[in-house]
This record gives structure tokens, C-alpha cells and sequence, in this order.
């Protein structure tokens, strides 16, 4: 009786939803065909993968490459090092971006203009290939003339020139201010769009209550951003094993550092160098990105479900 | 509205720390530009910090010296013209389905889309995939697999939840269909957000050379980021074993390191996509919801 | 919930269903990669092999090349001549990203071009069966036979089934008089300590010959030079970035004599093999290293320096000397020389432990040494019509084309009968651009080409013509190498016997995939880049060097050393 009814409000349900599920059926089949079908690429993790055989040619070998990745006596160390940039990258690329636009938006009347140009510019970086940004990371990092230790020497900050790149204690932090410089400006364009949302009125109804400047800031324009950040930290908090791998092997790649600058992707990429079964390895590292990735979110979205903000999914 | 004494003072504190942020944000590019203009083997002597010391046109003659590059800058526009125009429209569609609370498939159909960014079958069977769609060699596969990007359609949703749902329940009232609800109304508040994604699929479609490097080779179909990589890497020879049979006395002024090109390079390719920001901008201005309405 | 069900299902049955259609590569079994099916020409006209007599139908052969390089335009006045002459255009792709991903994804697919270019490609293209045997087919044509015929063993060594697949490009050597050319060879650009000109200069010309010798010249070059125009001297680099790390590593080989195997050392006359890293020979270098890094000699930021900062420096004149292969380096040293700073341009040295100068890399040419080079894959067109393409281009006239070009244009003859350049013609030369435009030196490149010298006396190319090459030394250089009583840079090293055997670190680009060296070496690799900067620069040598040691104990470097022994027995030249 119970089932019967519900089917019939189901399908009374998709009746009355005609229009959305006919204009959604393209996207499905969109999906299904260009990222579900290739999944069956996915078996390769469980073979002993060699490009010129068929795949029914392929040997099976179980969860070897599985074994292979996490009893690697380097594995925790990559972890360990994919770990930490990405939290620092995270929180830094988040703070920086919200907070560039927040006082971006305070640029208004005569300095409209200087808004506009600021903007411009700071998404720049963004489009410089990494080789060319570390370059000029190492340089103005060097102890041959680089600018950071010059200021910091006149300044009188430190006594004895500094040698960043050689010292393991501060390679997460360059990867992560590296990080900042070229994407700054970029993150912050989709807050500048977000903060638009915001109805003009509420900035009114707060200065007649009273509010600064950074108290209209704090309470009316970071909450009228606030879902936006949210689903943008879900997301990006999914991709908690994607720390990158060109910057820390372009500024990392030296004996010195080693240690605390190989990410789990550049593990992978040494691991499956040179041979086919590069592929395979790949793949399964792939398999376990994404495993956690899907635990992540999942328990982002709970988080955001309990504390009552907006949810992903 | 006045400003008070307080609020210039913060004014003046904003706009002196924005001014160097402007410096360290334009420093990078300003560095490529005078390396682009300097010649090549004085600049692998370093300190090249404001201006050039030896000017040469070289390393652009370099670039353009095959007419090769400028098919490569149609074929670039082409794809980034269409794969903007078109999926943006078409994200915001579906971006707008999904944020209708009521919708059945909502929860499904975004649980489906989001794993698709987390999920990664490799480029075998990507490879073979295209191959049967008969995308390989065809131009249709630098649109087709980038159109509708779950990440974008996430960001448009999230936009279209923060606006009022009246909005969308008073036009159901008045009968107008989903298509005309998402034309007339959804599509002109979203202006900002679609103008973000639009840059953000504009720049991605027109940085990628990745793709035609694996699934459109063809000389035809050569993109201006492929055509550079291919100029880039070909100039890395000279880091491998030199044949012996070239007798140069190398005191020629007219050569190029791969960090030479690689400036003029970038900035043939970037200048042309830094022009559609200004461009974007003109939509990121607060749009009236009460003049919508009406 | 139902609809949720249905879609899975819908979702399992459509990616089974995929499964089993659409992911088979074109399956091409190894063993059978038929020259007869794809070689037939359509209508059975067949041209007959080696003689072009009659006007040639057009061809269009595509060619994969997995190395850097750049097509020439279709207007190149070569490649329309060479077009003219064999009816062949070469559409070229040329290696942009990642090698694995291309070469991968071609040999899954089994979408082949026509000429595969096979460079560090080549043991996968091997392995996986891509090229079509060449046995057969190599006697019908006069020029490749010539060329080929006494090499076919060295060819074939690089297959698993010994047959020919790779026609080696390089090498091969046609001398007038034997040995009488050797005074010609290249300028030596390997491994060697290379120091500044100027440094020997100002001792009074001399040769140090062990390590002492060669640090106490710097130490005192040093005291007496703080700087350099300028600038802070650095007198001796250690470069080691990423796979470029062979500066910090590969010295201890040579000091006991050895030729540049990479990682191992072999012995001459057992062909044992061993992994120097943690043997004495390492540690005194290391030791040495450690004690002048106190002294100052080494900067810590050799280190970290990235390659551009390494050029930098080289090219400001700065570095004294270092460990490195000259091809390494020459970027920077081209503009010294473009400076008029020949001072500061280097010259190797043979220093050893036992203080007699070794060869390092100055080995005798040993001609084709298989594996180095390009094949024809099992998809080719036409087989026969490609080598008889590259049976032409071994012509003397059309190898002229490519090398020197146009009579009257690019290079003249003088009275003597010598091929002679203009300045003009040579700085066209120089000009890397002009050569993409106007040279035929990217068809040759990719192909087997003469190297030596022409039936007349000739070089096969301009960069080894005796005059030409003297005509370029500088003054400074003639001058300096007149003092030792040399004529060249490759002087101050000993010439060597070629061993017999491929160099050691080219064994691994043909080995099987799933061989057990490779998890070893990567392990070795990853040690010794991670722990040699940090035992250079300790305090305490000796325990810096312990517990590098005792973390080379954990790896199983004596199965990588079987190995490698097994496979220079398989490789050895008859």
C-alpha cells in the first residue's frame, strides 16, 4: 500500500518535472560517455599492464601495485610531505584570495579605476608557466645577489645571508608563498563575482547601525560570501593529494631537500618512470587519490550539513 | 554618501598596500617581457632585473619565423571562442536544474557530476575512447571533452542558491517554462559568475597544447601552445649532445636559449588572453534583481 | 531509489559493454611483424631497389621522432630538391611532452607512423614489437648493404629475437686511411674535470694530475683571485639538480681509470661489474670534496643552484672549475666566447688517483654500435619505397645536399678541390633559423647518413673539414694549446681502446621493462642524490659518511651488479 503510494508520488514526481529531467538526460549521457566509460581503464591498476596487449592478453595480478604503493619505504614520507603542502597551500591560497577581495571591494568611488587596474594585475602570475615563476623564485631567493636576503641584510634582520632552498625547514613555506604569488589574483576573481550577490541595501541598513568599514566587511560582505567559500573549500579539500608536483620538483629537486619536497605525485611519476608499467602504477596510485578524495568529501559535506551551512551535494 | 576622517585614513592604507601587491603582482610578467627583448645569451648571464641591456627582436623573429604559428592562432581563437561561448551557456543550464531544490534526480545527478572531477581512468583508455567517438585528428575533441566542467556548473549552483527563490517561484506562478525561466531571468543575474567562468574556461581552453600533443597532432590542428612547445622543445636540443658536424664559432648574435623563447613566447601567447579580463569585468557589477523581476 | 538502480545497471551494462568493444588495441603479435602484407606497393609496379631511374610516384611518409627537434618548412630548398630526387616528403612529429604518455598511447592503439625515430624510445618500441624486421630486405640495397653489411651482428645485439629492427643514424665511419683521420675527431665534449684556461695559465701551463694537485691550483688561484670582474670567484661547482646529478656522482668512475658507465664500474679484463658509490675510490673523493667545501672552495648554494643559475655563473666567468660533461655546460661557454673571454672558457683534465692522466671519455670511435637510431614500423605504407629513400640519401651527391648544401650558394671549392664557406655562408650557418629554412641537415639527422670522409677527400660535413676547424680556433686557443704541444682541447686527454661494449648507462634504455635493475638503481639513484650533498657538506665526515653507508647496505646492489654483467655479455661486440 505504503510502496504503491510512494511510487505513484514518484511518478507524479517526474510528471511534473518533465522539462528538468529531459534537459538533464544530455548531461547524464555527457558524463557517462566522456569520464564513466574510460573507467574501465581502471582495471589496469590490477594488471601487470603492457601497452601491446590486448586486454585480454593483459596477466592479472591482483593488488600488487597496491602492495608495491603502500609498503614502499618512501611512501609515508611523500604522504607526510603531500599532506602538509596541501593544508598549507590550502589555508594560505584561501585567506589570501578572500582577503584580496575583500579589501578590493573597498576600493570604490575615486579609486574605482585603481580597483580595475589592481585587478588586472594581479591575475598575471597566473599565467606565467611555473618554470618561469621558480626561476624567479630561486633568484630572488639566492645568496649570489638574491633580493630577499639583500632586504633582509639591510634591514638588519638576519646577520648571515640565508640559504632558503638548502635548508629543509623552509621549503613547505616557499612552496606555499610560491603558491600565493602566481594565484592570488586569480582565486580572488570568483569572490569578486560572489560578493555582487550581495544586495547593496544591507551595506546601507549597517552604516546606520553603526558598522566601520571592517565591520560591514566582517559581517556583511564575508557572510554574503560565505557559501561560496564553503563549497569552494569542499571542493578544493577534496583534492587534499593534489599538492602539485612542478613546483616542488623545479625548486626541490636538490639533495638538500629532498626529503621534505617529493609529493606523492612525484613519487609516482619516479616509481613508474621508464617502464610500461608506469601506467598500472599510476593508475592505482589514481585509484587510492581518489578514494580519499571521495572520504574526504564526504566528510566535508557532513561538516558543512552539521554546522548548517551549504551543502555540496 | 561622505567619507569620514577615519575611513580615508583606511583608504589611504588599502590603497598603499594595493599598490605593492600591483608591484609584486606585475613584477613576474615585466620580467618575461624585458627577457623577451634582451638578447639570448646575455640574459643566461642573470641579473636581468628592470631593463634590457642588449635589446634584440630575435627571440620574436624566432617565433614567428614559419607561418605555421599564425594557423596555430586561428585554430586557438576557434576552439576558445566556441568552447567558452557554448559551455557556458550550457553549464548554466545545468547549474540551474540543480539548484531547483524540489528536483528529484538533484542529489543524484550532482553526486554523478562531482565524482567526475575526482575520478581519473588515465589516458589509455581516454585515447581509445576518442578514437571511437572518431575524435582523434578532429578538431571537435579540444571542445567536446572540456564543454561542461562539473567544477563551474558547482559555482554557477552555488551563485543561483544565493539568489532570492522567489524569484524562480513567482515565474513558475506565472507559467513561464524552465527554458524561458533560465533565459529571462537566471541567465542575466548570473552575469558575474558566468563571466568568471567563462575566463576561467576561456584561459584553461586556450593554455591546453596537452591535448593536441596526444589526440590531434595533425600540423592542421595545431594550436598556438602546441606550436610554442614545439619551437620550446626543439630549442632544448642544444642541452643534448651537439652533432659534431656543425663548425659554429658561436661568437653569431643570432641565437636563442630555450629561457629566451620560452619569454617571447609567453608573452605572444599571453597577451592575447590578458585582454579578455578588462574586457569581463564590465559584468562584475551588481545587478538590480528589482529591474529582473519586472 | 528504483531510478537510482536502474541508472547503475544501465551504467554497469554500458561500461561491460565498452569492455568488450571498444578498448583493444590493433593487435599485432611481436613475432610476426609481416613485411610482406604492409610492404606491397598497390599496383606491383615495384620500383626496382637502389636505381631511381624513372620518375618516381610521390610518397608521403609519416615519421615519429622521440626527441626534440623542429620540421623543416615544405619551402626548404633541400628538402624540395632531395622531394625532386626520391618523390619522398617526410611528415616529421617531433617529441614535445612526456616520451611515456606518446609512445604508451602509439603502442596501445597501434596507431604507428611510418618511420619511427626511435631515440630513448627505443627499447619500448623493441619490446613491444613495433618495427618491422629489417634482415631480409638490407642486401638489395647497394648503399645500406655498404653501409650496414659488416654491422649486422651490432644491429641485431639490440633485439630479443636477433633480428635487425633499428638502423643506427650515427657512426658510421668511412676514413680514407685508417686511424691517419683520428687528429680530426670532434672537440671531446664528455665527462672530465674541466678547469678555466686562465687557471693554468697563470701556474705557468701546468697539468695537475691528481686531485691535490688540482685543488691546491684553485686554493691558490683563489687567494690570489677573490673575484672575477667583479664578482665573488666560485672555484669549484658541484652541480647536481635533478637528473643532471652525474656532476656530483660520475668523478670517482674515471679517477681509477674507467670510461663513463654511468653507475658501475667494469673491469676491463673480467667485464666484472661494480657499483662505486660506497666503495673506497667514492669516499676519498667525497673526503676530498668534504675537506675543500671547509676550505671554502665550495659554495653551499652549488647545491641549490637550479641549471639557469649553474649556466649564470659559468657564463659570468665565475667557476674555476668543475665536474661535468662538456655539452652540459657549453651554453654557458658560448658566451664567454661571444665576450672575447676565451680566457675563461676550459680545457678537461685527466686527473687520476694514481697521478698518470686518464682517458675519462676519449674513447676511439667503435662505428655502429647498434640500437641508435630509427626504424620502419610494422604499419609502414611501403617498405621497400622508405629504404630505398634512405639508400639515396646515401649517395654521396644528395649526402652532399644535406651537409653542405648548394654549390656556389652555400658552401664553393677552391683551387685545391677542398670545400671551402665564405663568412657569410658560415654565419648562415650558425643561424639555427636559416638552417631550419635552407639546410638539409633535419632530413639527415633522422636518417643514416656518411660521417667521415666523401670519396674525394672531403668531410662529410663542415664541422669536421680539417681548415674549416682551424680556421675557427681562436688565436688565445692555438697559443695555449701550443704551450702543452697540442693541437685541440681532446689532446689533453688520453685516446682509449674502445672495450667492446655499449656504455653501461645506454644498457637500461633497452632493457625489458619489468627487468629487476631498475627498482634497484632508482633506490641507489635516490640515496646517493639525497645523502652525497649532505656528507660534502658535514662536519663530522666520517659519520656522514657511515650512515650513508649503512643505508647503501639495506639496497640489493649486488643483484643490479649480476645483472648488468649479464646483459654486457649479451651486448658484447664480436
Amino acid at each position: 500500500m505504503f510502496n504503491k503510494s510512494a511510487k505513484g508520488n514518484f511518478l507524479d514526481e517526474v510528471r511534473k518535472q518533465k522539462a528538468l529531467i529531459l534537459i538533464s538526460v544530455p548531461y547524464f549521457v555527457y558524463f557517462l560517455i566522456f569520464s564513466y566509460l574510460p573507467l574501465w581503464g581502471l582495471t589496469m591498476a590490477f594488471q601487470n599492464y603492457k601497452p601491446q596487449l590486448s586486454f585480454f592478453e593483459q596477466e592479472w595480478i591482483g593488488f600488487t601495485h597496491f602492495r608495491n604503493l603502500f609498503t614502499d619505504p618512501d611512501f609515508y614520507r611523500v604522504m607526510r610531505n603531500t599532506l602538509g603542502m596541501s593544508i598549507i597551500n590550502l589555508v594560505l591560497s584561501f585567506v589570501t584570495a578572500i582577503a584580496f577581495a575583500l579589501f578590493l571591494n573597498e576600493l570604490t568611488g575615486p579609486f574605482f579605476k585603481f580597483k580595475r587596474v589592481v585587478q588586472t594585475i594581479s591575475y598575471m602570475p597566473h599565467f606565467l608557466s611555473w618554470i618561469i615563476v621558480c626561476g624567479l623564485v630561486s633568484n630572488a631567493l639566492s645568496m649570489d645577489g638574491g633580493i630577499i636576503n639583500e632586504l633582509l641584510l639591510a634591514t638588519g634582520l638576519v646577520k648571515n645571508k640565508i640559504h632558503f632552498l638548502g635548508e629543509a625547514s623552509y621549503f613547505w613555506w616557499i612552496v606555499g608563498f610560491t603558491n600565493v604569488w602566481k594565484s592570488m589574483g586569480w582565486n580572488s576573481i570568483i569572490y569578486l563575482a560572489a560578493i555582487t550577490s550581495i544586495d547593496p541595501a544591507l551595506y546601507e541598513a549597517a552604516a546606520i547601525d553603526g558598522y566601520g568599514r571592517f565591520g560591514r566587511m566582517w559581517h556583511i560582505t564575508l557572510p554574503g560570501i560565505k557559501s561560496t567559500i564553503i563549497i569552494l573549500l569542499i571542493l578544493n579539500a577534496g583534492w587534499i593529494l593534489n599538492a602539485g608536483f612542478e613546483v616542488q620538483y623545479i625548486l626541490g629537486s636538490n639533495g638538500l631537500v629532498l626529503d621534505v619536497s617529493e609529493t606523492i605525485d612525484i613519487f609516482v611519476l619516479k616509481r613508474g618512470f621508464g617502464r610500461s608499467g608506469g601506467f598500472a602504477f599510476g593508475t592505482a596510485a589514481g585509484m587510492f587519490k581518489t578514494v580519499v578524495s571521495v572520504i574526504v568529501l564526504t566528510l566535508c559535506n557532513k561538516i558543512a550539513d552539521w554546522v548548517g551551512e551549504e551543502k555540496l551535494i | 554618501m561622505r567619507k569620514s576622517f577615519g575611513d580615508k585614513i583606511i583608504d589611504g592604507i588599502i590603497v598603499f598596500f594595493m599598490a605593492i601587491i600591483v608591484i609584486i603582482m606585475v613584477y613576474p610578467l615585466w620580467n618575461t617581457l624585458i627577457t623577451s627583448f634582451n638578447e639570448a645569451r646575455d640574459s643566461m648571464k642573470g641579473s636581468l632585473y628592470l631593463w634590457p641591456r642588449k635589446w634584440t627582436l630575435f627571440n620574436y623573429q624566432s617565433v614567428f619565423k614559419t607561418d605555421k604559428i599564425f594557423k596555430a592562432f586561428i585554430v586557438s581563437v576557434a576552439r576558445t571562442l566556441i568552447t567558452t561561448i557554448v559551455g557556458v551557456f550550457i553549464s548554466g543550464l545545468f547549474a540551474y536544474v540543480l539548484s531547483r531544490k524540489e528536483f528529484i534526480f538533484r542529489k543524484f545527478l550532482t553526486t554523478f557530476m562531482i565524482m567526475t572531477m575526482y575520478i581519473n581512468a588515465g589516458l589509455i583508455p581516454q585515447y581509445f575512447l576518442y578514437r571511437n567517438l572518431g575524435l582523434i585528428n578532429n578538431f571537435w575533441v579540444y571542445v567536446l571533452p572540456g564543454l561542461v566542467g562539473a567544477f563551474n556548473v558547482v559555482v554557477i549552483r552555488t551563485y543561483i542558491n544565493s539568489l532570492p527563490a522567489s524569484l524562480v517561484e513567482s515565474a513558475k506562478i506565472d507559467g513561464a517554462s524552465e527554458l524561458k525561466i533560465y533565459f529571462n531571468i537566471i541567465f542575466p543575474l548570473c552575469m558575474p559568475v558566468l563571466a568568471t567562468v567563462a575566463l576561467w574556461v576561456a584561459v584553461g581552453s586556450w593554455n591546453s597544447w596537452f591535448d593536441s600533443f596526444i589526440f590531434a597532432p595533425k600540423q592542421e590542428l595545431s594550436t598556438l601552445q602546441y606550436e610554442m612547445m614545439k619551437i620550446l622543445s626543439s630549442s632544448m636540443q642544444s642541452g643534448v649532445k651537439q652533432p659534431d658536424y656543425l663548425a659554429e664559432s658561436h661568437t653569431s648574435r643570432s641565437t636563442v636559449t630555450p629561457n629566451s623563447l620560452r619569454a617571447a613566447m609567453t608573452m605572444v601567447a599571453t597577451v592575447p588572453i590578458l585582454v579578455v579580463y578588462p574586457f569581463l569585468q564590465k559584468y562584475f557589477v551588481t545587478v538590480n534583481i528589482g529591474s529582473v523581476k519586472e | 531509489m528504483k531510478s537510482k538502480r536502474i541508472l547503475t545497471m544501465l551504467l554497469v551494462a554500458v561500461m561491460i559493454i565498452t569492455v568488450f568493444s571498444a578498448c583493444g588495441p590493433v593487435v599485432t603479435s611481436p613475432d610476426t611483424p609481416a613485411p610482406t602484407t604492409a610492404a606491397k606497393p598497390k599496383d606491383g609496379d615495384t620500383p626496382a631497389p637502389g636505381t631511381d631511374g624513372d620518375k618516381l610516384e610521390p610518397i608521403t611518409f609519416t615519421m615519429f621522432v622521440a626527441g626534440p627537434g623542429e620540421a623543416p618548412p615544405a619551402d626548404n630548398k633541400i628538402v624540395q630538391k632531395i622531394k625532386e630526387i626520391t618523390g619522398v616528403t617526410i611528415d616529421y612529429e617531433f617529441l614535445v611532452g612526456d616520451m611515456e604518455q606518446k609512445v604508451g598511447i602509439m603502442i596501445a592503439s597501434g596507431d604507428y607512423p611510418d618511420l619511427i625515430g626511435a631515440g630513448q624510445a627505443r627499447g619500448r618500441f623493441l619490446n613491444a614489437g613495433s618495427f618491422a624486421a629489417l634482415d631480409d630486405y638490407l642486401p638489395n640495397y647497394p648503399n645500406l648493404w655498404k653501409h650496414y653489411g659488416d654491422y649486422m651482428d651490432r644491429l641485431r645485439s639490440v633485439s630479443n629475437d636477433g633480428k635487425v629492427y633499428i638502423l643506427d643514424i650515427w657512426s658510421r665511419q668511412y676514413w680514407l686511411n685508417d686511424g691517419e683521420d683520428d687528429f680530426y675527431e670532434a672537440d671531446y665534449n664528455g665527462p672530465a674535470f674541466w678547469i678555466q684556461k686562465d687557471v693554468l695559465a697563470w701556474d705557468g701551463y701546468t697539468y695537475p694530475k691528481t686531485l691535490d694537485e688540482f685543488f691546491d691550483l684553485l686554493e691558490r688561484y683563489y687567494e690570489a683571485h677573490p673575484t672575477i670582474d667583479g664578482q665573488p670567484t666560485l672555484p669549484f661547482e658541484v652541480h647536481s639538480q635533478d637528473w643532471r646529478s652525474f656532476c656530483l656522482k660520475n668523478a670517482p668512475q674515471h679517477l681509477i681509470g674507467g670510461r663513463n658507465e654511468g653507475d658501475v664500474v667494469v673491469d676491463p679484463d673480467t667485464l666484472e661489474v661494480e657499483i662505486y658509490q660506497n666503495k673506497w675510490y667514492a669516499k676519498d673523493y667525497y673526503k676530498k670534496l668534504n675537506e675543500v667545501y671547509k676550505k671554502g672552495l665550495i659554495n653551499p648554494e652549488t647545491f641549490t643552484r637550479n641549471y639557469d643559475q649553474y649556466l649564470n655563473v659559468i657564463s659570468n666567468g665565475r667557476v674555476l672549475a668543475m665536474f661535468d660533461q662538456q655539452w652540459n655546460f657549453q651554453d654557458g661557454e658560448f658566451v664567454l666566447i661571444s665576450e672575447g673571454k676565451i680566457n675563461r672558457t676550459y680545457v678537461p683534465l685527466g686527473i687520476s688517483y694514481d697521478g698518470t692522466p686518464v682517458p675519462y671519455n676519449r674513447v676511439r670511435n667503435e662505428g655502429i654500435i647498434g640500437g641508435n637510431g630509427m626504424g620502419i614500423s610494422i604499419e609502414c605504407k611501403d617498405v621497400e619505397r622508405a629504404l630505398q629513400f634512405m639508400d639515396t640519401l646515401l649517395e654521396e651527391d644528395v649526402h652532399r645536399l644535406m651537409y653542405w648544401g648548394i654549390e656556389g650558394e652555400d658552401y664553393y671549392v677552391d683551387a685545391n678541390g677542398r670545400y671551402r664557406r665564405t663568412p657569410e655562408q658560415k654565419a648562415n650557418f650558425d643561424n639555427p633559423d636559416w638552417r631550419l629554412a635552407n639546410a638539409g641537415l633535419v632530413i639527415g639527422d633522422q636518417f643514416p647518413k656518411l660521417e667521415g670522409r666523401y670519396s674525394n677527400g672531403n668531410s662529410t660535413g663542415a664541422g669536421t673539414q680539417p681548415e674549416e676547424r682551424l680556421e675557427n680556433q681562436f688565436d688565445y686557443d692555438k697559443e695555449f694549446y701550443q704551450k702543452y704541444g697540442y693541437y685541440t682541447k681532446s689532446d689533453f686527454l688520453p685516446l682509449m681502446d674502445h672495450p667492446g661494449y655499449p656504455e653501461v648507462w645506454s644498457i637500461f634504455s633497452t632493457m625489458e621493462d619489468d627487468n629487476i635493475a631498475k627498482p634497484i638503481f632508482d633506490q641507489i639513484t635516490d640515496l646517493q642524490n639525497r645523502y652525497l650533498p649532505d656528507v660534502i657538506m658535514s662536519t663530522d665526515f666520517e659519520a656522514a659518511w657511515a650512515e650513508y653507508a649503512q643505508r647503501y647496505e639495506s639496497v640489493d646492489y649486488p643483484a643490479l651488479e649480476a645483472e648488468i654483467e649479464r646483459q654486457i655479455q649479451m651486448s658484447l661486440y664480436e
